[in-house]
């Protein structure tokens, strides 16, 4: 499925780091090993976990207690039917096991406060990606500091063999050794299944090929700065035209919260390291031209010294200190990971930036140096309330600038001529289109020639076989929807009964039915699909999918079965 | 009770009637599921960084703290900052009400010049095939819903055709040049158009047939017959005597269908992709931008009592029977 205007990424990156005990100036540290408890490095225990008598799942147990009727959040219809559709099947395949479900649908802000400020829910029905570098996530989702209200951690996981190797891979400078770490946190969590992914989406977009072509497949999407600036356009008017649903709010790179604002922003401003289609860094297309890990904990970089503002003033290395710096000063929620990362940043050599960092990072470009957008000291500075304060035409160094913003109707962005990695059109113009219908129509007959947020479904089917002039590209992807369970409600503290769940999610009706094969099964419960590359583990185990395995899973975790329902093990 | 004693009576009762919308909306919003800096905030944010924003918003204050503060700022016509766009909610709307005031209001004021005439005629040439066409056709309209027919107009004159927009108030690619220059443009016509034509014909079926049965009474009075004896045309008669007459209970559904007007409607502004501020206010409502929200709505209450107490004095100047007792008209 597209990109979800609002889909939650990450949580309290910042708060772990800022718990992480680590010493710094151990370079090449490897998973800190020998940190395992006492007693079992599972996650919470539960008959059918070799501490209770009722272990043999072959043999047949009295039932107890029922389970307790679990309540699945889920999305309006409205905002998103298919998706909907899939996690009422869902909550329906979980009650011909035996469990008791019922749905809930709350609209997209309660569901959120529910789930992630709450911790009121027993099973949420989600959609999220994990970014470029699944290792950022993963200790936001799994590790046992982030469990508090308002934390990634909303399932409140809890494994103590695990978190030393959430943080260990956040500062593994080898990449090899460092894919081979975060392989085998997969296997722990797919098998613990705490989150587990129902479908796998890839990033996609329908255009106009009579108009547009040289769309890169990339892993952080279609509109990223690399494709925007792959891209060639062919029309008269040699302009890029695309769409979205719902009006900007605000254009402050301070402050943006919404894929519209960032995708609309990342071309507007620089970062110190842009990547190549491989997620390598790119120093040609990097307002960074060198960077220099002189220490475990500390990054130099080298400032290119022909670049300038959208206002003609020149980019510094002044920019760049003042950047760091002001981000941590006014507390800005968009760089708030990145800017808990900096101890203290100076400028060297002229032109030259060397940060230290307030503890070690391996990854220094996925998690550091990629995501601060540099800003102008000139324009920034002497603001009052900045994070809060409407910005209506922002002036950026990236290559569009701002042209026109008609608010609740359109925002164009023009070419920055100078820019050292310049796009190929003169303009990109985004209308806002709120019915999907005519958005259909409008790529149809040429009035849009592309679209950033693409709804897979029949719709897109009918489209692209009516439609000779209309091309549809898709390429491994993050994004995925999922299921996540509360670890704290009774029942779904017990493996057995996450895995039986799992094994009744009908993933490939869903996929096969109701995406028409838009999308991909997750039969291996592992979150971090293979997009990711080296990163990817492609030897986790698959559960067997049915009902008739769900219910032996739950059989030989010691769960008995009384009028067709899942009963808790008689005492 | 004179006219001047009624008007001030009913200010009073108006400024009550406001400071209770005022509350009412200010409870029901935090009583709404939901967090607002849900909307505001990025989940990539942590727990320490949205509680500073809760705060900035003054979201952490006692309930009659935040309660307090909202009242006097909107005692000095302040209604306080987007949380979204952190602009001043007056201007939030000011962006986009005169877009929906130039649809709204020129498809209402089309509805109704077409609406009194037929439904003054339907009730003279009353049992004729035209009566029954008319109303049959205003009933059909009443009852189809006026979205399903923009959807149809956009498919079949847009999609199909190629001679309407599809979308927005002016062509893609159209650098905006100040409000007035856009609406006199051809191209604002052109997009104007197909929603003004839909919401003209629903804005024109209530009037019509209110119309029509304020006539029909009209017509069986005395003084029309005296009017027929003095050998006045059927058109005079018609308009002159008989409709001014019937226009009563059309003002009051006037100045109820004017105020509803000006909040726009979501579902029309959706289809057409049209900026207005009945998209802008049901976003706020559920992103909770509580401040666009309560704004929004609290002006739109006040346009509503307004256009009201317009009405009731309207009835006095355009009716001499009409009095202002205690509370009452006479």
């Amino acid at each position: 499925m597209g990109s979800d205007p609002s889909k939650p990424s990450s949580i309290n990156r910042r708060g772990f780091l800022n718990k992480t005990a680590l010493t710094s100036g151990v370079l090449g540290m490897t998973a800190l090993a020998g940190c395992n408890g006492d007693g079992d490095s599972t996650s919470t225990e539960g008959p059918g976990e070799g501490t209770d008598g009722s272990t043999d799942g072959a043999e047949t147990v009295e039932a107890g207690e029922p389970l307790p009727t679990y309540t699945l959040l889920n999305h309006p219809q409205g905002y998103n039917p298919i998706r909907y559709d899939a996690f009422n099947l869902v909550a329906e395949r979980m009650q011909e096991v035996g469990f008791d479900v019922e749905v809930e649908v709350f609209e997209w802000g309660t569901m959120f406060s529910r789930i992630y400020s709450e911790h009121n829910f027993d099973i949420g029905g989600w959609g999220r990606s994990l970014g470029v570098d699944p290792g950022e996530r993963l200790p936001e989702m799994y590790h046992s500091d982030n469990t508090a209200p308002g934390e990634g951690n909303f399932a409140g996981y809890q494994n103590e063999d695990l978190d030393p190797k959430l943080n260990a891979q956040m500062q593994e400078t080898d990449p090899d050794k460092r894919a081979d770490m975060i392989k085998e946190i997969q296997a722990t969590i797919s098998r613990d299944a705490a989150y587990n992914p129902l479908v796998m989406f890839e990033s996609s977009v329908l255009y106009d090929e009579t108009q547009v072509s040289g769309w890169v497949d990339y892993l952080a999407g279609y509109n990223s700065v690399l494709n925007m600036t792959s891209i060639e356009v062919n029309n008269e008017s040699n302009e890029l035209v695309g769409y979205w649903p719902e009006t900007i709010n605000n254009l402050n790179v301070l402050n943006a919260s919404t894929n519209k604002q960032v995708f609309t922003l990342n071309v507007m401003y620089d970062s110190l390291v842009a990547f190549d289609e491989n997620l390598n860094y790119d120093p040609e297309r990097s307002i960074a031209t060198e960077v220099n890990r002189p220490s475990f904990d500390t990054v130099e970089y080298t400032i290119r010294e022909d670049h300038s503002w959208h206002d003609g003033e020149d980019l510094t290395a002044d920019d760049v200190v003042w950047t760091m710096e002001y981000i941590q000063e006014v507390e800005a929620p968009s760089f708030s990971d990145a800017a808990g990362r900096i101890d203290s940043v100076e400028k060297f050599d002229g032109n030259k930036v060397r940060v230290t960092l307030s503890n070690p990072v391996g990854p220094i470009h996925n998690l550091f140096s990629s995501n601060i957008s540099i800003l102008p000291q000139h324009k920034w500075e002497g603001r009052s309330d900045p994070v809060n304060m409407n910005i209506s035409e922002p002036v950026g160094s990236g290559p569009l600038q701002f042209e026109y913003w008609d608010t609740g109707s359109e925002i164009a962005l023009q070419r920055f001529d100078d820019h050292f990695n310049p796009v190929n059109f003169d303009r990109r113009i985004w209308r806002i289109i709120p019915e999907q219908s005519t958005v259909w129509s409008l790529i149809a007959n040429g009035d849009l020639n592309y679209t950033p947020i693409l709804n897979e479904g029949r719709e897109l089917d009918q489209t692209l076989e009516q439609n000779d002039n209309l091309s549809y590209q898709s390429s491994p992807g993050s994004f995925f929807w999922f299921e996540s369970f509360n670890l704290r409600t009774e029942g779904l503290d017990n493996r057995a009964v996450r895995q039986a769940a799992v094994q009744s999610m009908p993933k490939s009706i869903i996929v096969d039915q109701l995406l028409i094969g838009y999308g991909q099964a997750r039969l291996t419960n592992n979150i971090v699909s293979d997009a990711f590359g080296k990163y990817h583990n492609d030897n986790i185990e698959e559960f067997e999918q049915g009902i008739e395995a769900a219910k032996e899973t739950l059989r030989e975790g010691g769960f008995a079965f009384k009028d067709g329902k899942v009963h808790f093990a008689a005492e | 009770m004179s006219k001047l004693k009624f008007f001030i009576r009913r200010i009073g009762q108006s400024i009550v009637t406001l400071w209770a919308v005022a509350t009412t909306l200010f409870l029901l919003m935090r009583g709404m599921p939901g967090d607002p800096t849900s909307y505001i905030v990025s989940p990539d944010m942590d727990p320490e960084t949205r509680a500073r924003l809760i705060e900035s918003y003054g979201l952490n204050k006692p309930l009659h703290v935040q309660y307090i503060r909202y009242m006097q700022n909107l005692a000095t016509g302040d209604f306080g900052q987007s949380f979204h766009s952190g602009l001043p909610v007056t201007e939030v709307m000011w962006t986009y009400l005169p877009n929906t005031l130039i649809l709204f209001l020129a498809a209402f004021s089309m509805g109704y010049a077409l609406a009194l005439p037929l439904g003054v005629l339907t009730a003279w040439y009353r049992g004729s095939r035209f009566e029954k066409t008319t109303i049959i056709t205003s009933l059909m309209i009443r009852s189809v819903p006026a979205f399903w027919i923009a959807i149809l107009i956009i498919w079949i004159g847009g999609a199909k055709l190629n001679i309407i927009p599809m979308t927005g108030m002016t062509s893609i690619g159209t650098e905006p040049e100040g409000f007035w220059r856009m609406v006199f443009s051809l191209d604002f016509l052109h997009h104007f158009i197909a929603p003004a034509f839909v919401l003209a014909i629903s804005y024109m079926a209530y009037p019509l047939l209110l119309m029509r049965n304020s006539m029909l009474e009209v017509l069986g009075e005395d003084f029309i017959e005296v009017c027929r004896a003095k050998g006045l045309t059927d058109w005079n008669i018609m308009f002159r005597h008989g409709a001014r007459n019937a226009l009563l209970p059309i003002l009051t559904a006037a100045a109820v269908a004017l105020s509803g007007a000006i909040g726009g409607n979501v579902l029309i502004e959706t289809v057409f992709g049209w900026p207005g501020l009945g998209r802008e206010i049901v976003r706020a409502v559920l992103r909770r931008d509580y401040p666009v929200a309560q704004g929004a709505f609290l002006i739109l209450s006040g346009v509503v009592i307004f256009f009201n107490l317009v009405a009731d004095l309207l009835y006095g100047y355009l009716d001499p029977r009409v009095t202002y007792g205690e509370g009452e008209y006479k």
